[in-house]
């Protein structure tokens, strides 16, 4: 019999957003959560704590200045497409929306003003399944 | 009159002989006198075969009654008596050839009558006097032609420059829309944010505040009574603060801001919605079902203001976009139960019309004064106070109903109340077409 304690597996996410005050309520939000939180303000920021930690999930806003959400995540897919990706958007660009999502980089995407309630399960769904993969994959 | 002396008789009569009009002479019995060639050739006899005989045998077409009377009162009042083509076109069957064309048609004839003495001056008979105006009659005829043309594509031309009038206002209309739109999504954007994390930080603080205040319980509770004797001024900072109130009040606080919250929220939506930036699902509903349920989530603002009085007709169910078909029911709605003081009354009507269905919610509310009733359409046109409308309601629904190929219009009155009524298509012209061109791909 382990420890349930042992029994619960820690995350690290990452929380991309120019504007702090998201991330900082984003942070208030996942604080009871099994996560390891990284914020980044910028995708230079993001790219580079990227190569630092091993991340398995990122919550990106897609309107950034320099670097926006979709190439942040493309680039992140691109160096490991494991990594589980949520775009966070303010506005509806359905066809950049759709865009990403077909070609297999986003995950899911939210709209602003989020849920707080959908995005944590959003979040757990995707770790969730994030999981069943990794399990599936040791197995084989 | 010497020359006149130097004219024998002969030669004048052989002029009217041979002048290019008819002249006809005849005796108070309308017997004919003399007749010249024009006559002839025109009639096809000859002057022997016409004089002699009274006017009515040589000319059968000539009215006898009229004719009669034209010539007693020219030898009556020794006068002249006129009548032109226009008033009888062709007094003497006649026919003209055209000179150019070779078309052959009636002549046109002006007559003169007029009256001819004796040598000693006494009244000898009545003379006429016929000229071919065929060719006049025939330009005016043509002018009048072309003058009612041109009166026809007048008409044609001011009805299409009303029209032209019409369509510069609504493209004006349209790009003012469009332009509030565009704005609308930028601000809606650019509210979105603060929004975002104003209102999780709400459901965060709310969280930390219970457990805050499950701490400051286990605190109480584990502190006896000993503890408060040796500690008198955590009571009186209690006392201070008033932390009973304080503890309730932040509960309804809290409630508050997110309701508040909620409501930017939903402006910023209808904003979005507004800008046709979301889009939704275009499928067959049932409007009642629609109604139904959206009376449901407004109850609460309807039940203590109005009387809902249902009348629904059989109707089927229309291709539309059900959510945002709602959106208009709810405003409608909303507006209905605003606008009615004591005894609200607001009726729901529904029935089929013109290969589409309508509904109608009316009011016995305050109505809509003339002066706005062509503004109330507009975006951010609100007669509600600050903070009660964002003037979002009925162009939104307008623009919903332009977008389902449908009508919203009203009629009001104010101190009756006001009549909205929706028209909406059974269904979608574009969709059909595209449904139908996939059979035919098929």
């Amino acid at each position: 019999m382990n420890a349930p304690t042992s029994c619960v597996k820690r995350y690290t996410v990452m929380l991309v957003d120019d504007e702090e005050s998201i991330l900082n309520s984003l942070r208030r939000l996942l604080r009871g959560k099994p996560y390891d939180l990284l914020l980044a303000t910028n995708g230079a920021q993001a790219l580079s704590l990227f190569e630092q930690h091993s991340i398995d999930l990122i919550v990106c806003d897609a309107r950034m200045p320099l670097m926006d959400g979709p190439t942040l995540l493309r680039e992140v897919y691109r160096r490991n497409p494991e990594c589980v990706n949520i775009l966070l958007t303010g506005y509806a660009d359905m066809s950049m929306i759709t865009q990403a999502i077909s070609d297999g980089y986003v995950y899911r995407y939210i709209s602003k003003p989020w849920n707080d309630d959908e995005l944590q399960r959003t979040l757990d769904q995707a770790l969730e399944m994030q999981n069943a993969l990794r399990n599936r994959d040791s197995l084989a | 009159m010497t020359d006149s002396k130097a004219i024998s008789r002969e030669t004048l009569e052989s002029m009217l002989t041979a002048i290019n009009m008819g002249v006809l002479l005849v005796d108070k019995d309308c017997k004919v006198l003399f007749s010249n060639h024009f006559m002839s050739i025109n009639s096809g006899r000859s002057a022997e075969e016409l004089v002699g005989r009274t006017l009515f045998e040589a000319f059968p077409e000539l009215p006898e009654v009229w004719t009669r009377q034209k010539i007693n009162s020219v030898l009556t009042l020794q006068n002249f008596a006129f009548t032109s083509w226009q008033q009888r076109p062709h007094l003497f069957n006649f026919e003209s050839t055209r000179p150019i064309s070779g078309l052959v048609r009636h002549m046109y004839q002006n007559c003169t009558f007029f009256p001819v003495q004796d040598a000693d001056g006494s009244s000898l008979g009545v003379g006429l006097a016929i000229s071919d105006t065929t060719d006049t009659a025939a330009r005016q005829l043509e002018l009048t032609h072309l003058n009612k043309l041109l009166e026809e594509e007048k008409g044609a031309q001011a009805l299409l420059i009303a029209r032209l009038e019409d369509a510069q206002a609504q493209l004006l209309q349209s790009e003012k829309m469009a332009a509030i739109g565009q704005l609308a999504a930028g601000v809606a954007h650019e509210i979105n944010n603060p929004i975002g994390f104003v209102c999780s930080n709400v459901n965060s603080l709310r969280r930390y505040l219970v457990d805050i205040f499950a701490l400051l319980e286990a605190y109480e509770q584990a502190s006896d009574e000993s503890h408060a004797d040796a500690h008198p001024e955590l009571a009186a900072m209690r006392d201070k603060v008033d932390y009973d109130f304080m503890r309730q009040d932040i509960d309804e606080l809290l409630v508050e801001s997110v309701d508040g919250l909620d409501r930017v929220t939903r402006i910023v939506k209808d904003l979005r919605e507004f800008s046709h930036v979301d889009s939704y699902e275009w499928q067959l509903a049932d409007l009642h079902k629609g109604l139904d349920s959206t009376l449901n989530v407004i109850w609460n603002e309807i039940k203590f203001k109005a009387q809902v009085i249902k009348c629904y007709g059989d109707i089927e169910p229309i291709e539309c976009m059900g959510s945002q078909i709602n959106q208009v029911f709810l405003n409608l709605l909303i507006n209905a139960s605003h606008a009615v003081g004591a005894d609200g009354q607001i009726t729901i009507r529904s029935g089929r019309e013109d290969g589409g269905v309508f509904v109608e919610i009316a009011d016995n509310g305050h109505g809509i004064p003339l002066e706005i009733q062509n503004r109330i359409f507009e975006p951010f046109f609100t007669t509600k106070p600050v903070g009660m409308g964002s003037g979002l309601g009925l162009s939104l629904s307008y623009s919903i109903i332009v977008k389902h190929h449908g009508r919203l219009t009203v009629e009001s009155e104010p101190g009756r109340g006001s009549c909205f009524r929706a028209w909406l298509p059974l269904r979608q012209p574009q969709v059909q077409a595209l449904a139908t061109s996939a059979a035919e791909g098929r």
